[in-house]
């Protein structure tokens, strides 16, 4: 039968998952509002094994305070597996076997930083020809299609059909016309 | 060993409204490209009937093309008459201008506004 808490035992239970997150923490030296999770984590895992509880053996609050225990370990085994993973480096650490004094920061490309991970553009010769395409193709295409362009970014033409206000068929016919445009200035289709 | 360099500019035949835009997209000012060569204005005649409906309508595609290209100041059209009624409509690559006025950067700043 599934044991049913009280809120007379989440009083109890709740302080000791706090200590306990907080404990851990502070132990592996994460930030703060990781303790939250930690916490939730904790309760979670008590929840799964309050099937478990056995009230003969010993009270709730001993039973809660194992099954934490427990659980931070675990917790702490996986956030420093993580951390060993992930290669923990300052960039003004110095690189070693260099001849000059060179920092990790001077040999890390600007392709490979936080800014490319996040998928924003880093190479600065490929932004201008991005610049300078975009530029060609909107001298190419007509001024009235700019709009239609810029729907296209948002959905698929069958979707921008639906929507109106341009018919279906003419629709297609300046899409048509767009592409060959976009050849006659020397962009080819992506695909 | 000899390397074989594929002309990217060069258009298997028959020449489509694409084939000729991807052409002249890769073109260089002055290159050229006969895309007919014939009587044009008797052969996209439906009523003379000289070509098969869907090779008229073809022909009558690529002509078009050829001319709004020429309208968009990307080529000119030339013709060389060979004999009676047997011309080559050229098409030859204009030079690009070399630099576009940006037509986005305003676009940009209406949509910021």
């Amino acid at each position: 039968m599934p044991i049913q808490l009280s809120l007379a035992d989440l009083d109890v239970i709740h302080p000791l998952a706090r200590r306990e997150a907080h404990r851990l923490c502070r132990t592996l030296v994460r930030p703060s509002h990781e303790q939250e999770d930690m916490e939730q984590d904790m309760l979670l895992d008590l929840l799964a094994r309050l099937a478990s509880f056995d009230p003969a053996r010993g009270s709730l609050a001993a039973f809660a305070t194992v099954c934490f225990q427990h659980r931070a370990s675990r917790l702490a085994t996986r956030l420093r597996r993580e951390r060993r993973e992930r290669h923990e480096a300052s960039l003004e650490d110095a690189v070693p076997g260099q001849e000059e004094e060179l920092t990790l920061a001077d040999i890390i490309p600007e392709s490979e930083g936080y800014a490319a991970w996040c998928g924003q553009q880093t190479d600065a010769v490929a932004a201008l020809e991005r610049r300078l395409d975009l530029d060609r193709a909107g001298a190419i295409l007509d001024q009235r299609d700019h709009g239609v362009c810029a729907a296209l970014t948002q959905c698929t033409p069958h979707e921008l059909g639906h929507q109106g206000p341009l018919p279906r068929s003419v629709l297609y016919r300046r899409i048509r016309e767009m592409r060959l445009r976009l050849l006659a200035g020397g962009i080819a289709a992506a695909a | 060993m000899d390397t074989n360099i594929t002309d990217i500019r060069a258009v298997v035949p028959p020449l489509t409204e694409a084939s000729l835009c991807t052409w002249l997209g890769a073109a260089a000012s002055g290159d050229s490209i006969t895309y007919h060569r014939g009587a044009l204005a008797r052969e996209v005649c439906p009523h003379l009937q000289c070509l098969p409906a869907h090779e008229r309508t073809a022909l009558q595609r690529l002509a078009a093309r050829a001319w709004k290209l020429a309208e968009l100041d990307l080529a000119d059209l030339l013709q060389r008459r060979h004999g009676y009624e047997d011309y080559s409509y050229i098409l030859v690559a204009r030079r690009r201008p070399r630099r576009y006025a940006s037509s986005i950067l305003p676009l940009l700043l209406v949509e910021a506004a």
